[in-house]
């Protein structure tokens, strides 16, 4: 989906009435709704009309500053709660877990998950993992090659596997904490 | 120069057997193969499953390296097994072997797997260890249910005087255990798994069996590289000499 943005003739940008019309149906809104949102008004254009955005800079930042706030007053609420968790998962923030953290997560998704070996499927402890911590997979593998670099000889990474995740370059299919 | 470290460090019967854990791997085996039809020997690659077979298999034996077979099935089991008794053998095996060799017993074992694998085992007198080599040998192997279901077969037809060892790397013993419970059900009850990782009396065991004078080389890269296999320190063992950087916590 593309939009146009515009200048108008005293150099604001402005977005045509039928992009922001396809934005908000998209996004589940009204084009009246996503306007006051982005702080844009409408004036008529032609036949039709258009969103101006009088200080898209200034907008931007205090939309960041407002996102900054929210921030801490989550973090102010107390620990890594769910609704922190929700919060930062529904921003598509980062999600940031200590290694002791991502540890603990990991040696309790591993007592599930192993089999007889000894050997979990990867697959199915990063399920469990980013499902309690929050973890996109990208997140789960950082957090896991560092965990493994820094615990050599005591995290096994076998190759073989029907599912597999990729770390550090390789793709492996089971685990195994010593 | 008294090192024998293999250049190239795949299993051979020349090679020996080293190290305590390894040693009593094979007698653990050989002690269930004498009382079960069945028994699996599982661990990483490169970490001596076919040097124990080898080792078990130097006296009354059949070791099978699947990685010969055409395909992953009963009937190449129980032909490649009727090809190695064949000169003991009598009756229709006997005259299939003699008529048209290693293709008659095959084309034997295709009609009827299971009678030819019971009939030679029978005919041979006392019980035989038969020892499976990579007959699955990933978990991926688009071959995997196919093997899976001659091993089921193994395990229903329990030959009374053989036991089967079959090797495994850890994911598809997993695998096997996961996908048809039944079978790995049975086969953790007669299951040996060699170690994971090595210890410092593996390290040293295995280099003064192979190469006393770089016994201590082979601490320093075992520290280098705590989850080393047997492989990689042999293949670094078998390298010229050359500084090791040892990491200083």
């Amino acid at each position: 989906m593309s939009i146009l943005l515009g200048l108008t003739e005293d150099g604001k940008l402005y977005i045509r009435r039928s992009d922001l019309e396809r934005l908000a149906e998209r996004l589940g809104s009204t084009p009246e709704e996503l306007a006051e949102r982005l702080g844009a008004r409408e004036e008529p254009a032609g036949r039709g009309s258009r969103f101006v955005l009088d200080d898209p800079l200034g907008f931007l930042l205090s939309k960041v500053l407002e996102v900054e706030a929210r921030l801490r007053r989550l973090e102010e609420a107390g620990g890594m709660g769910g609704v922190k968790r929700a919060e930062e998962g529904a921003m598509g923030d980062a999600r940031r877990v200590g290694p002791s953290e991502f540890e603990e997560a990991l040696r309790w998704a591993y007592s599930q998950a192993r089999g007889p070996t000894g050997y979990a499927p990867i697959r199915a402890i990063m399920r469990l993992v980013s499902s309690k911590l929050g973890l996109s997979e990208a997140q789960f593998a950082e957090a896991l090659a560092a965990f493994a670099e820094a615990n050599r000889g005591r995290v096994l990474l076998l190759q073989g596997g029907d599912e597999k995740v990729y770390i550090g370059g390789r793709a492996y299919g089971y685990i195994k904490l010593l | 120069m008294s090192c024998k470290t293999p250049l190239w460090p795949v299993a051979s019967p020349e090679a020996g057997l080293a190290g305590k854990r390894w040693l009593s791997a094979a007698e653990d085996l050989a002690a269930l193969a004498s009382r079960y039809p069945l028994a699996a020997l599982v661990g990483r690659a490169g970490m001596g499953k076919s040097q124990v077979l080898l080792h078990l298999c130097k006296d009354s034996c059949i070791y099978i390296d699947a990685t010969e077979l055409q395909e992953r099935s009963l009937a190449q089991i129980a032909a490649a097994v009727a090809w190695r008794l064949a000169p003991r053998l009598r009756g229709r095996i006997a005259e299939a072997y003699r008529s048209y060799g290693y293709s008659g017993l095959l084309s034997l074992a295709q009609a009827d797997p299971s009678w030819v694998l019971s009939e030679a085992l029978s005919q041979q007198g006392a019980r035989l260890i038969v020892a499976i080599d990579e007959f699955i040998p990933s978990a991926e192997d688009p071959d995997f249910f196919r093997a899976a279901a001659a091993l089921h077969r193994l395990r229903n037809l329990a030959p009374r005087s053989a036991g089967f060892i079959f090797s495994f790397l850890p994911e598809v013993y997993e695998k096997l255990a996961e996908k048809i419970p039944p079978l790995g059900n049975i086969l953790s009850s007669v299951v040996v798994q060699l170690p994971d990782v090595l210890d410092e009396d593996d390290v040293l065991e295995i280099a003064n069996h192979y190469c006393p004078e770089r016994a201590k080389e082979a601490l320093a890269i075992w520290r280098a590289r705590p989850d080393i296999t047997v492989r990689e320190l042999l293949m670094a063992l078998s390298s010229p000499a050359k500084a090791v950087e040892v990491p200083i916590s």
